[in-house]
């Protein structure tokens, strides 16, 4: 039983250093899409972390299950909310350079590549 | 002349409802142990009266049923009026949606966020939830589709006439149950004993269950209806 | 009354007043939907679960969407 709440606290724990490591780069990173980035990548892990650590915590079969099921629902949903956000801010050109070493995201969209220089 | 008439009578008219509505009130059968506090009587017999484990749904529902149709009616109010404002034409101007990558991953979502939907309106009297809360997750199902896949997509999909049958359709079965208690048990919206099972069970607690999926339909529907006529030339370029 | 509700009670006055505060409506409304979180978390602490969900699920999810909805509204009959 004890080492079933180790393990719990130790999941807790790692996801909460995961949460701190959010917050850092929310406010070190310069611009708006490495922002993203930390955002959607660091925060995704902090939080299935989350959930698994709390459904061992609880460790009841059904509540386990719904708990999981937060995690998975966050797993789909936190990447693809960063992703719509990155490319309706890349679309509306907020914080852009003025001049790219690569844009990928242009060739792709089949925007020219002088429009928006 | 004619002012002075139409001012009486309407004077008139509103005396008399106001006396009606006095006397009705002064015919209020009252409680018995009503001087302990109504919170401590609802605490006490509130199970036993309603059948209902989640004690908050059997106040909506069952004690203050009236309050909730007066809520529905405010709610269909509010539609009626923004509907009536905002709605230029019927026909949707759409966007393209969001890209690929969002319209797949709720393609995927969407039919859970629609089982939890019905899952909080149809254990409203078992768990947390109810009518109103499952009904603004279902409208949210609406506003995911006329935002992620465009405004076309949500009209094909549940057309603006879908939504207005639903919603008149969640009203009338809220006035259906509250006349089937008038006929059955004596009073409006009165809950019906003979539909209350074991307790716990799904199918319990007399007509709450039902009260709640036609609030839910009709919630969901009206809301759905309200951001529908608010979006139709918002959202036309596409991100 | 515990440290957490204390922290969670001065951020939830602290994003009240940010709300009021910002001329932007953009800002106002993000701030208006996390102001509708803390209110969940709170309403959670204290167990009224049902009056929880019903925060979280209209004032953070449905009011964000339909003031969106209005205010790029709004914008679009000042650009024209």
């Amino acid at each position: 039983m004890t080492i079933r709440l180790i393990f719990s606290y130790f999941f807790m724990v790692s996801s909460a250093a995961f949460a701190v490591v959010t917050v850092l780069g929310l406010l070190r990173f310069p611009d708006v899409y490495t922002r993203m980035h930390a955002a959607a990548v660091v925060l995704t892990m902090s939080a299935v972390l989350m959930s698994i650590g709390t459904a061992i915590y609880v460790w009841e079969f059904f509540l386990s299950i719904k708990i999981m099921m937060i995690g998975l629902f966050f797993l789909f949903s936190n990447p693809m909310a960063t992703h719509a956000i990155a490319r309706a801010s890349y679309k509306r050109k907020i914080a852009l350079p003025k001049e790219y070493e690569i844009d990928a995201y242009s060739e792709y969209l089949g925007r020219d590549s002088d429009e928006h220089s | 002349m004619n002012k002075l008439v139409k001012k009486t009578l309407i004077t008139a008219v509103l005396a008399a409802a106001a006396f009606a509505l006095y006397y009705n009130f002064s015919l209020l059968p009252g409680y018995q142990d009503l001087e302990k506090g109504i919170s401590d009587y609802i605490i006490t017999y509130g199970l036993h009266d309603t059948g209902s484990l989640n004690l908050i749904t059997a106040v909506l529902y069952d004690y203050r049923a009236f309050d909730s149709l007066g809520e529905s009616t405010v709610i269909f109010g509010a539609v009626s009026g923004i509907v009536l404002i905002l709605s230029r034409k019927m026909l949707p101007v759409s966007s393209k949606g969001l890209s690929f990558i969002v319209k797949r991953t709720l393609g995927i979502m969407t039919p859970f966020i629609a089982l939890f939907g019905f899952y909080v309106i149809t254990h409203g009297h078992l768990s947390p939830g109810g009518g109103f809360q499952g009904g603004v997750i279902l409208a949210a199902i609406s506003i995911i589709f006329s935002i992620v896949y465009g405004s076309a997509f949500d009209y094909r999909r549940y057309s603006p006439q879908t939504k207005t049958v639903l919603e008149t359709g969640g009203a009338l079965t809220f006035l259906v149950i509250g006349l089937a208690g008038i006929v059955m048990e004596g009073a409006f919206l009165k809950n019906l004993g003979f539909l209350t099972a074991e307790r716990g069970t799904l199918i319990s607690a007399g007509s709450i269950p039902y009260i709640n999926i036609g609030v839910g339909f009709k919630v969901g529907a009206g809301l759905a209806i309200i951001f529908y006529s608010m979006i139709q030339k918002t959202f036309e370029e596409d991100f | 009354m515990n440290i957490l509700e204390i922290i969670l009670l001065i951020f939830l006055v602290f994003s009240a007043v940010m709300t009021v505060r910002f001329d932007e409506e953009l800002i106002s409304i993000i701030f208006l939907s996390i102001f509708s979180l803390i209110l969940t978390a709170l309403y959670l602490l204290h167990k009224a679960a049902d009056v929880a969900l019903a925060e979280a699920v209209i004032g953070a999810g449905l009011n964000t969407a339909i003031f969106m909805s209005a205010i790029s509204q709004i914008r679009h009959s000042d650009s024209d």
